[in-house]
């Protein structure tokens, strides 16, 4: 009698019974989707702060002095009262050189006239953190009496942040769409597994199991299955990233530039989390369910 | 609809050693009708009392098996009172209704053993539905099988036994949490007569601990044997004893 060890019990529910692999595979394919959803948002949204940031850290600003003569001497109030107002920052001219070359876009390459009265540019670009006030500069500038105009970028970097902003709401919606879908999965998964457990469900529910025994049959199944399907999904969709995030960035002038940050994964953690979650509450709702209709039949 | 005032019905037949002894089972005017269907059964009124040992009969069709049903509670009567353990069943809770199926061992006629666990396991299971440790049944349940004359095929599965084997392993199932009732629905159908007795004489050794036991069976032979309590249906109706139209009130 002695040499018959079964020590560990047999699972209840009969695992060869349903298409458990079909099931991990779908599960996993939504994980792998969830998860580039995730990475390109987190990507995207990091991107468009570093862009906006930047823009929102310089400004051009173009005086516009009262006569030739006197541009040099009117450059040089300018700039000391902004270096004095902005200690912080970088404030430069551009250079008429420099001026030429952005003007060329509009005009062409045609040979401007030496005398063309044209407008000072002044370069300003802030360190770090803070962002510029345009109205400030020109408050600086009036006092001195100057005239000028400022362009601080704002309407870029509006734009990109409405397209960041659009990009994570569609990456939300793709999620929450995988999400609803996990949850009619498993649910549909359950009550497959259900009918075809159906008799060792008689059997439990003869010999006294109660309700709750046989939920948590179910839910650690659909759970353990949801955490398979859901952790190959994201580790493939963190590869895929990684593959995205290695080409030559030139390839990806239009894309937005997979740049991937290790923090990244501890979302991707939380979609597993989440997607496990999903599909044990689907099953333990589904069987709760079924017992419960199961019964008034009887 | 139950019968309000269930208490002390001057009419309750068969009263095995009737007196204040307490009561396993109690029907009381039970009627029972598939779906839309004839009523199955009629005015039925049971008794069984604590540590009773009962004999079922009838033709084939008579409705045997739907009154063990009534009794394991997989069925709803259509109307009347049923009480089991002294605890209207109609209004037990789910849960209630579990734990009364945990006091009760089933052997039905197809056995219903599951297929994807050895017999070991088979035969555990009721224990294991109540969260007991392993370690606390395992040599109860394989000396229950050594018993039966199942020992030799702890590890098998149900499909790869006979006939007779797998009806012993859903008695040992049925026995192994020592039930306050133990049914049976033609327990020895698939058995050579050796086997019978010794299964038969197994349920004899649980009624003498207490269980109270009621068995249906074809069997006039195995119950002229045992000089125990026996109901007849006939008609819908239950009577007591065996034959012959004797009714006994
Ligand atoms: N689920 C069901 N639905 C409808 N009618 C049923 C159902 N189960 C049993 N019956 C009917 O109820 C009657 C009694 O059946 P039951 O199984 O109780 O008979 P029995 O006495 O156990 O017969 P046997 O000795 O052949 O096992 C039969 O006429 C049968 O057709
Ligand atoms: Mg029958």
């Amino acid at each position: 009698m002695d040499e018959f060890e079964n020590t560990a019990s047999q699972p209840l529910l009969n695992t060869a019974a349903d298409n458990a692999r079909s099931l991990i595979i779908v599960l996993a394919i939504m994980s792998f989707l969830a998860a580039l959803a995730i990475l390109l948002s987190l990507s995207a949204d990091r991107l468009g702060k570093n862009w906006q940031g930047e823009l929102q850290r310089t400004a051009t600003i173009q005086l516009l002095v009262s006569s030739p003569e006197l541009a040099e001497a009117e450059t040089q109030t300018a700039l000391k009262s902004l270096r004095a107002a902005l200690p912080e920052a970088d404030i430069s001219p551009l250079g008429t050189v420099k001026s030429r070359e952005l003007l060329t876009p509009w005009l062409g390459n045609i040979e401007l006239p030496e005398d063309l009265p044209l407008p000072v540019l002044i370069s300003v670009t802030l360190d770090s953190g803070d962002t510029l006030s345009a109205p400030r500069i020109m408050t600086v500038l009036r006092e001195e009496g100057l005239l000028a105009e400022i362009d601080d970028h704002s309407r870029w970097s509006d734009q990109i942040g409405k397209s960041a902003r659009g990009l994570k709401a569609a990456a939300l919606t793709i999620l929450a769409l995988i999400f609803g879908a996990g949850i009619a999965i498993s649910a549909f998964a359950t009550q497959a597994a259900l009918s075809t457990q159906r008799d060792v469900i008689r059997v439990l529910v003869q010999v006294g199991a109660e309700d709750s025994f046989i939920a948590k049959l179910f839910i650690r199944q659909a759970g353990l299955r949801g955490l398979k399907g859901s952790f190959i999904g994201a580790v493939l969709g963190l590869l895929a990233a990684v593959i995205l995030s290695l080409r030559n960035p030139k390839d990806t002038a239009l894309l937005p530039d997979l740049n991937m940050n290790w923090t990244d994964s501890f979302y991707l953690v939380l979609l597993i989390i989440g997607i496990t979650l999903i599909c044990s509450a689907a099953a333990g709702f589904t069987t709760y369910r079924l017992l419960r209709r199961e019964r008034r039949r009887s | 609809m139950p019968i309000i005032n269930p208490v002390s019905s001057p009419t309750v037949p068969p009263a095995p050693e009737a007196g204040a002894m307490v009561d396993v089972v109690r029907f009381e005017r039970v009627g029972l009708r598939y779906g839309r269907g004839p009523e199955i059964l009629t005015d039925v009124n049971m008794r069984l009392a604590r540590g009773s040992f009962t004999f079922l009969t009838g033709s084939s069709g008579a409705g045997k098996s739907t009154l063990l049903k009534l009794c394991y509670l997989t069925l709803k009567q259509s109307r009347g009172l049923i009480n089991l353990f002294e605890s209207d069943i109609s209004v037990m809770s789910r849960a209630e209704q579990q734990a009364t199926k945990q006091r009760i061992g089933v052997v039905l006629q197809d056995f219903r053993l599951i297929d994807h666990l050895s017999v070991f396991e088979n035969v555990a299971l009721p224990l294991r539905v109540t969260g007991e440790k392993r370690e606390a049944y395992r040599q109860d349940v394989m000396e229950l099988l050594q018993w039966v004359g199942l020992g030799h095929v702890m590890e098998a599965m149900p499909q790869t036994l006979s006939g007779g084997e797998q009806q012993r392993a859903a008695i040992a199932r049925a026995v192994i949490s020592k039930p306050d009732l133990l049914i049976a629905d033609e327990p020895t159908g698939n058995v050579d007569p050796v086997i019978g007795r010794r299964l038969l004489r197994l349920f004899s050794e649980m009624n003498r601990m207490g269980t109270t036991v009621l068995i249906a069976t074809h069997d006039i032979n195995l119950i002229s044997e045992f000089s125990v309590d026996v109901m007849r249906i006939e008609n819908g109706q239950l009577f007591s004893g065996l034959e012959n139209g004797r009714v006994h009130g």
